[in-house]
């Protein structure tokens, strides 16, 4: 029979905490990770995504479709464990050791750097699909209307292409959320690895997971939530997705 | 929005209860389905592990197959099938109860929280804790340990210790948290941790495989005693546990549970003659838990 009582019991390893004050500490250190690898992602893709669509191409075009192809395809566990364990074995020492011990909070700041980075690799990707799908008269128009790269980029191309990919984007910020359960292999104590815990002391496996399970699930719901109200308000009117028809 | 409202009670309204309750005693499941099923850790050195050509073995790993050969024989089902299921710290107690596996042989400790929900056999090992040091550190006592860093099994009897040892002493130690064994003693080699708590025969066989396997060494005035680890089995079958604890007496009687212990523990790294504990044990076999 499923049991809840034991979360408002007192927690064996917590000091004067019961089994839900852990989960819910868990549960920050989740939303954590996944507001500082989110912001890393987006302010790392968007303009690498620009980059990547610039007409003509050149070697800075394919610098970033290199970066994209890295970190794409290597999984993120493995991404986690080479920059945690191998990378500060591989820079200089003084660098090293800062990186293993002088870096506050070693664990969540690995943790965002590495799903930061492979969340930016999906927003990269992103951005040149909104900017491709707009077609070539938008930046045909505002080059006749006497608009630099830089101003179409700013003005015309980008302020569409954003609305268009908030979609596809609103699904890797839940990806993102979920995938920060990998921070639990480099002792970064998350929501999945709070139920861990908790179920090793309390043997209420499947009651403890089904609350981490309803952790992930409202929490995702109230971001994609919060992302379709923004998307409503940032919509141009007389248009769809932000795009005139 | 309405979408989300119908998933959220479709998840809600998954019955409970359903998962747990299991009435079939193991021996008719083990005979109906034809195989005795064994739970192992998938890389656990000594007690479970995958050998590197591809087999199930480690200290309880083949205290479990002596017993899964004579329980085939005790029930007159030698044609039952031996069956390897890996299992891991978060699911090897739901495996038991729920029956996917019949014994768990591993290093889990026979504590008494686990006994209100699964049954041990005799205890079969006990192993103490203590407190792991690079050479060089210059690390020898537990006071050298004052304002360090030290690798902790996350959510493990350990991680209680460790807490209690700092309190007690005054160390002001900041706690790195690991996942297993050899998470542990990576912390350590790597330098991001000055030490690293565990069970010693958990560690030795990562450090005696490290690249400096002489540069590792245990702090000299602390250890947890040792505590008693066993075999799991589901709780209330009675029959089941009569019958594996017959073999393992019989194991026990007959020379073979400490020749598989000198083949396990009186070899590098670990060169440990039997602990008095355990010759107790094999002469008055008991499923006491730690502290009981």
């Amino acid at each position: 029979m499923l049991d809840f009582s034991f979360l408002l019991e007192p927690a064996t390893l917590g000091v004067g905490q019961s089994n839900l004050d852990l989960m819910l500490a868990g549960w920050v250190n989740t939303l954590r990770a996944f507001a500082g690898a989110m912001f890393l992602a987006l302010a790392i893709g968007v303009p690498l995504g620009v980059i990547r669509s610039l007409p003509g191409g050149g070697w800075a075009s394919r610098l970033v479709a290199a970066y994209v192809e890295i970190f794409r395809n290597i999984p993120l566990l493995i991404q986690l464990f080479l920059w945690f364990f191998v990378v500060p074995e591989l820079v200089p020492e003084r660098l090293g050791w800062w990186l293993k011990r002088e870096l506050p909070q070693p664990e969540y700041w690995n943790l965002v750097f590495a799903l930061g980075i492979f969340m930016s690799a999906r927003v990269v990707e992103l951005t040149r699909a909104g900017i491709g799908s707009l077609g070539k008269g938008q930046s045909e128009a505002a080059t006749a209307l006497g608009l630099g790269t830089a101003d179409t980029y700013r003005f015309v191309l980008l302020p569409q292409a954003l609305r268009i990919v908030m979609p596809p984007l609103t699904t890797e910020f839940a990806n993102c959320l979920k995938a920060s359960s990998i921070g639990l292999t480099v002792g970064y104590i998350e929501i999945t690895q709070r139920a861990r815990e908790i179920s090793e002391q309390t043997f209420r496996t499947f009651e403890i997971f089904a609350v981490a399970t309803l952790g992930y699930f409202l929490t995702i719901a109230v971001i994609v939530l919060l992302l379709q109200v923004l998307e409503h308000a940032l919509r141009i009117p007389g248009t769809r997705m932000g795009v005139s028809q | 929005m309405r979408m989300l409202g119908a998933t959220l009670a479709a998840v809600l309204a998954i019955p409970a209860g359903t998962a747990l309750a299991d009435e079939t005693p193991t021996i008719d499941k083990i005979i109906e389905r034809g195989e005795i099923v064994i739970g192992h850790r998938p890389a656990s050195p000594p007690f479970g592990y995958i050998a590197e050509d591809g087999t199930v073995t480690g200290y309880s790993v083949e205290i479990c197959k002596y017993l899964a050969e004579e329980i085939k024989v005790a029930l007159g089902h030698p044609e039952l099938k031996t069956v390897f299921v890996p299992v891991d710290a978060a699911n090897r107690i739901p495996l038991v109860q729920n029956g996917t596996i019949d014994l768990e042989c591993a290093g889990t400790g026979n504590t008494a929280e686990r006994q209100k929900v699964v049954s041990f056999l005799y205890n079969t090992m006990y192993t103490d804790t203590r407190i792991m040091v690079r050479r060089d550190s210059g690390i020898k006592l537990l006071a050298d340990l004052k304002g360090k860093r030290v690798a902790v099994p996350q959510g493990a009897v350990q991680q209680k210790m460790i807490d209690d040892i700092s309190t007690a002493n005054g160390l002001d130690i900041t706690p790195v948290m690991s996942k297993d064994a050899g998470d542990t003693f990576r912390l350590l080699d790597t330098g991001r941790a000055d030490a690293a708590i565990h069970v010693p025969m958990e560690l030795l066989p990562f450090s005696s495989k490290s690249a400096t396997p002489d540069g590792f060494a245990f702090i000299e005035d602390w250890s947890a005693p040792p505590e008693q680890i066993s075999i799991m089995i589901a709780k209330g079958d009675e029959k089941f546990r009569e019958t594996a604890n017959a073999a393992l007496k019989g194991m026990m009687d007959n020379g073979k549970f400490e020749e598989n212990y000198n083949a396990w523990f009186l070899v590098p790294p670990y060169n440990l003659p039997m602990p008095e504990a355990l010759r107790n044990q094999i002469a008055n076999p008991n499923d006491k838990p730690i502290g009981g």
